[in-house]
């Protein structure tokens, strides 16, 4: 049961002239046992909050609370927390088993209990077979098992997790999401995880926490975020392939994603819709559905058709956009 | 392809022959000492690798008549001391150095860098004055001290723990251990050639040092193996036999060094190549 509170949050490195502001004046509240997910792209100070968190960086301005205790003067040890690393981060002159208890000794657990504990982790993550192994023995998704067995033994108040997938291939990725979102339901404790990859932040977060430049853009749930994004970042970060983004003469932004564009002859809905014509330029065919990009006033739009269905690029297409799901922003940026 | 062929062609048959006059070259004077070491006085200047006469005789009143045993042992304790020490030292400073912020981090480091360039023979009057005033001139410690330390060393294992990913410290800080069980549990395992090259260095430059030992010892008890071998060479004459019987027996520990640390000084000549 531990929350963890951010107030005031700012950090920046170097001084002077070089000095970069990292995180600007930030506000979060992370709510217990929830799987909170912080994304943004490359250099939004995600990394640099998280590390925050565990104590790897110091807090120059601001407050951060884990559970009701403040925690800017506690070193990462005291803080129980614990940590999955992108590159994994195991001792590499270790044995699988000595890696993972390695915590457990360094607080003077009992051996029989540190055995015990281990065995189970082995077991929870299926690597009950590679007690003796070394890391470099190891393949990078075992890895990665391992050091999240180093996490789960310690039994911590806070998981956090920093981009730990994005080191692993495509289909590894996604079996890895699965057993992460096991873990947060057997566990049932709080976890704060750090990823550049939207599709990660969907599939697994709780609330996601969209950062861009240091601020925070949006937090809100999975759904939130992708029906309702708080303004132009947020609506191109959420969502694969991104939004689309229209000018409107007005100034404003007509913002539509390409799975609420349509062929006119497979809609029958006429109730709000905006009628198109443009000229195929790109067609990628994914199977169970075909991306189709098209020339549409010198704007690039991109709609998902469902089906496999016969283009030729330069051909005149008909489209619908869907104006229920359509978003609207102004000059700034910031939803209508 | 044929491996015969292979080990025919030319480039390789340069490069052998340059090695086996370089090995020639090193190999005579210890072939010359051990060979010395057999034989009596006044066969000494005749340069036959082998002689009629062979003889232990040095060997026998080198162990029995002088104080060699002592000497052995002096040498053999000042050495491993002394590397144990510049281990220990050398990469805990390093260690800072590499993986702590700290005003004067520069500073401090540059200064430990220059004094590489300060050779022993200039250091020696200064270490005798403040050895004079601390009253630690013919001690142990007079002997020891001086080498605790060294700015190689420092050098070495700072541009070793460089190398070091801080991701395995700041894991270790995670997962609960304070900073020294860091250094000693996770970073010192992970800079092991860097430690196993300097421990060959430094044993055998403390083994072959002659300069200091020389000058801080006074009495016979104190002295290391050179210093005593030395004493065997006068002003008037130079008792050669006994003089090349107690290197031929100094050598014998630092083979067992070698042979032991065989695959590790290898690798450390070529870090001293690349990083000294």
């Amino acid at each position: 049961m531990t929350s963890v509170s951010l107030k005031n949050i700012s950090k920046s490195y170097g001084t002077g002239k070089k000095e970069v502001e990292v995180i600007k004046d930030l506000d979060l509240e992370i709510i217990s046992k929830e799987f909170l997910v912080l994304v943004g792209p490359s250099g939004c100070g995600k990394s640099t909050l998280l590390r925050m968190i565990a104590g790897l960086e110091d807090i120059k301005e601001g407050k951060i609370f884990i559970g009701k205790k403040e925690v800017n003067n506690i070193e990462p040890r005291d803080r129980n927390i614990a940590m999955v690393f992108q590159n994994y981060a195991l001792y590499p002159h270790m044995n699988v088993s000595n890696n993972i208890g390695f915590g457990l000794r360094a607080r003077k657990t009992p051996k029989i209990e540190i055995e015990k504990k281990v065995k189970e982790a082995g077991e929870m993550l299926e690597i009950s077979g590679l007690m003796n192994r070394r890391p470099s023995e190891l393949s990078g998704g075992q890895r990665q098992r391992v050091a999240m067995g180093r996490a789960i033994v310690r039994e911590p108040n806070v998981f956090l997790f920093d981009e730990p997938l994005s080191n692993l291939d495509a289909k590894l990725r996604g079996n890895m999401r699965a057993v992460i979102k096991k873990l947060h339901s057997q566990l049932d404790t709080t976890m704060i995880y750090v990823t550049h990859d939207q599709v990660e932040a969907m599939t697994l977060a709780d609330r996601i926490v969209i950062m861009d430049g240091g601020n925070i853009q949006q937090v809100g749930t999975p759904m939130e975020l992708y029906d309702t994004p708080a303004n132009k970042f947020v609506a191109g970060f959420i969502g694969s392939p991104e939004m689309n983004f229209i000018i409107c003469e007005d100034g404003k932004t007509l913002g539509i994603r390409p799975e609420d564009i349509y062929l006119l002859k497979n809609y029958d809905d006429t109730s709000n819709h905006k009628q198109i014509i443009a000229s195929i330029e790109v067609i990628e065919t994914l199977g169970p559905e075909t991306l189709v990009t098209v020339n549409y006033d010198n704007t690039k739009i991109v709609a998902k058709i469902s089906g496999t269905k016969k283009f030729t690029p330069g051909d005149e297409i008909q489209l619908v956009l869907d104006m229920n799901k359509a978003h609207f922003f102004d000059v700034n940026g910031e939803r209508i | 392809m044929n491996k015969n062929k292979a080990s025919l062609n030319p480039k390789k048959i340069i490069i052998w022959t340059f090695l086996f006059i370089g090995a020639v070259i090193m190999m005579t004077p210890i072939i010359f000492m051990f060979s010395a070491s057999f034989k009596y006085n006044d066969q000494i200047y005749d340069l036959t690798l082998f002689t009629s006469d062979f003889t232990l005789d040095n060997y026998i009143y080198l162990l029995e008549n002088t104080d060699f045993i002592v000497w052995l042992s002096n040498s053999l304790f000042i050495s491993l001391f002394t590397t144990f020490c510049v281990l220990f030292f050398d990469s805990l400073v390093g260690y800072t150095l590499a993986k702590f912020q700290f005003n004067g981090q520069k500073i401090v480091f540059i200064a430990i860098l220059s004094t590489l360039m300060i050779p022993t023979e200039m250091l020696v009057i200064p270490w005798y004055i403040i050895a004079r005033d601390f009253g630690l001139l013919d001690t142990y410690l007079g002997l020891i001290l001086p080498g605790i330390m060294t700015g190689f060393g420092v050098f070495l294992m700072k541009q070793f723990f460089e190398g070091v990913p801080d991701d395995y410290l700041e894991a270790a800080r995670i997962d609960g251990v304070g900073e020294f069980t860091i250094f000693i549990r996770i970073a010192l395992p992970l800079v092991t050639p860097a430690l196993s090259a300097l421990a060959i260095f430094t044993f055998l430059g403390n083994w072959t040092a002659f300069l200091w030992p020389l000058i801080v010892s006074s009495s016979a008890e104190l002295f290391t193996v050179p210093v005593g071998l030395a004493s065997f060479s006068g002003e008037f004459q130079s008792d050669w036999e006994l003089i090349m019987t107690g290197a031929a027996l100094a050598t014998l520990p630092t083979l067992l060094v070698f042979l032991i640390l065989q695959r590790y000084i290898i690798r450390g000549v070529v870090l001293g190549g690349l990083k000294g």
